[in-house]
């Protein structure tokens, strides 16, 4: 009994940990490069959920096409939001460049409202398998795939970082964007590159959502706030700690709520989160902080 | 400073309080009784007590709290539950939710305001969050989600601030009080300081500014202001429940300096009444209300980098033809 239920609320806070930690990844991506910390990050979850959704219903196309469409809805909304709201007003300072978030998040929010209305819409599971049993808790075939997408990007992501010309561009920029453009780095399309993947994050994470619980035009505000906790909470400068962050936050409120009271689980997990910064100020995996 | 300079001064400083003075106290007269505007104008001078606030930590001390709607809510349940289960006296209600909101504000301010930027946001806005809870779930206090209904109106002896009139003249009063002290602190040395910190704390901090002090006399103070401001608000509505102090609010006081201009106390004037007024303009509108009222944010933003109390101040110079100003008077 007490096996399974821990077993039960381990799993259920690995599933939404991994959502978080979808969100906090792409906040740090963002944030790292740009130091703009996106309020529209949770948005791109939910138009990755939704445009997936709404294809599926209105023409009935198989389920991983509509999740490929749904990605690519949120790639596109977050390569114009690079490109268009945020490239040409990177001069403005990084008070002004929030607020552009902000904002964008009210609209994109409210075109979703306009368009699908406020219902939530759900989504078939990508494979029609029975869920897996350990020792009496279950765990869906859904829950699985998107706490082993979380591992397979950051793992793919670190690579990226890495190896690779724009990866090591990325972090170049991130450390210091005038001696990474005095080296020839060309610092607006990185951050253009930081927009676009924290929106491939994003929507990745909208569409493996959906399955398992549905996801609503209103969806994207609690996206935003619970990865933006769970960033902060790892330490939003590095990747792997907001991976990290996003998965102790579903642990704490998963526990929380199964072993203390529901009502409480968000208040614990906040009150956890501030006694943290008390003691890490920049988070409990602060790699090197960008300075202002 | 050349006498000419000076003069220009001098007159300001009184002009704008004089006009902003004769301006509140003449506007009843000017709506002339009118109920629904009556009423946004108290809920204009509600928002902008609290937006000083925070126009003073984050506009001067670029310090982003965003614990504003919490102290609202503590100011405004003290004096909700001092005036209805001890039926203290309103005003001294007022006066309760002040100082209460101030000390909860000086006890956080200290362990904070260590924390920089987006930690900053992310600790006041969960202190918020883990206030509401408390309150909502303390039921037998505070009636949880349904709140406290029939809250008394302040009174002075026989005389009630029961009609919005007068009601509106109260709210006024707290609010150019609140304003007079904000200019003065911007004015006075303290006011050096935070701008100094707001750049560098180091700096500051090495030009013999008190950082933590500062900061936490300021925090202090904004909480101050948030409290009795959100006494004002509860008692005016004669009702009290936790949705008025969640994250939403917090972001719309955020709007509201971004909106008006978070460098002046004339910008946190301005952006209350634009978001008071523009919801109701946009009512007729239905369904597109949040998207027309998110693209206007989103183009206020965009193209009025310093609120609408910045592009009427380049507007001003330019129609008078004069230099831009500068931010320091300078001798000679």
């Amino acid at each position: 009994m007490s096996l399974s239920s821990f077993l039960q609320f381990l799993f259920s806070g690995l599933t939404s940990g991994a959502v978080y930690a979808f969100v906090a990844l792409a906040f740090s991506v963002t944030f790292t490069s740009s130091g703009i910390v996106n309020f529209a990050q949770g948005q791109f979850v939910m138009i990755g959920g939704m445009v997936a959704a709404s294809l599926y219903a209105a023409f009935e196309l198989p389920v991983a096409l509509t999740m490929l469409l749904g990605i690519a809805a949120a790639v596109a909304a977050g390569f114009v939001m690079g490109a268009v709201f945020i490239l040409p007003m990177l001069a403005r300072g990084e008070f002004t460049l929030i607020l552009i978030t902000l904002g964008l998040s009210i609209v994109i929010e409210a075109l979703a409202i306009v368009q699908w209305g406020t219902d939530p819409v759900a989504l078939p599971s990508l494979f029609a398998l029975d869920a897996i049993r350990i020792h009496g808790a279950s765990l869906t075939i859904d829950a699985v795939i998107i706490i082993g997408m979380i591992v397979v990007t950051l793992i793919g992501f670190t690579l990226f970082a890495r190896y690779t010309r724009w990866g090591r561009a990325m972090r170049a920029t991130s450390i210091d964007p005038t001696v990474a453009a005095s080296l020839g780095v060309n610092v607006p399309l990185t951050i253009v590159l930081a927009f676009v993947l924290s929106a491939m994050f994003g929507g990745l994470a909208g569409v493996l959502l959906t399955p398992l619980i549905s996801t609503g035009a209103q969806t994207g505000l609690l996206m935003t706030l619970k990865g933006f906790t769970a960033a902060v909470l790892g330490g939003i400068s590095s990747p792997v700690g907001s991976v990290a962050g996003g998965l102790l936050l579903g642990l704490i409120e998963a526990m929380s709520t199964g072993y203390i009271s529901s009502t409480y689980a968000n208040a614990i997990a906040l009150t956890l989160l501030i006694l943290v910064l008390m003691v890490r100020p920049d988070g409990l995996l602060s790699g090197k902080v960008r300075q202002a | 400073m050349s006498e000419a300079a000076k003069f220009g001064q001098t007159t300001k400083r009184w002009l704008i309080p004089a006009i902003g003075l004769a301006a509140a106290a003449a506007m009843p007269l000017l709506i002339g009784g009118d109920k629904n505007l009556l009423n946004l104008a108290i809920l204009v001078g509600i928002y902008y007590t609290v937006c000083i606030g925070l126009s003073l930590i984050f506009g001067l001390g670029g310090q982003l709290s965003l614990s504003q709607a919490a102290f609202f809510g503590i100011g405004a349940y003290v004096s909700a539950l001092l005036s209805t289960k001890l039926y203290v006296p309103v005003l001294i209600c007022f006066a309760a939710a002040t100082l209460v909101s101030g000390a909860i504000g000086w006890l956080i301010a200290m362990p904070i305001l260590r924390l920089r930027t987006v930690y900053l946001a992310m600790a006041t806005l969960a202190f918020g969050d883990v206030l509401i809870t408390l309150i909502r779930e303390n039921r037998d206090l505070t009636g949880g989600s349904t709140g406290i209904v029939n809250l008394p109106s302040p009174a002075i002896g026989s005389f009630e601030f029961s009609t919005s009139i007068r009601y509106y003249y109260l709210v006024w009063a707290v609010a150019l009080a609140a304003a007079w002290i904000g200019q003065n602190i911007i004015r006075s040395r303290i006011g050096l300081g935070l701008r100094a910190l707001a750049d560098t704390e180091l700096g500051a901090a090495s030009c013999g500014v008190d950082v933590a002090r500062y900061k936490t006399w300021m925090f202090t103070l904004g909480a101050m202001f948030a409290g009795i401001a959100g006494a004002l608000y509860v008692h005016y509505l004669s009702f009290i429940s936790p949705d008025s102090f969640n994250v939403t609010f917090s972001i719309l006081i955020v709007m509201i300096l971004a909106i008006g201009g978070k460098d002046s106390l004339l910008g946190a004037l301005f952006g209350a009444i634009a978001v008071t007024v523009l919801p109701i303009m946009l009512s007729g509108y239905e369904k597109y209300s949040g998207l027309v009222f998110g693209v206007l944010f989103l183009a206020a933003v965009m193209f009025m980098p310093d609120g609408i109390a910045g592009t009427t101040k380049q507007l001003f110079n330019w129609l008078w033809r004069s230099k831009p100003q500068r931010t320091w008077p300078t001798d000679g």
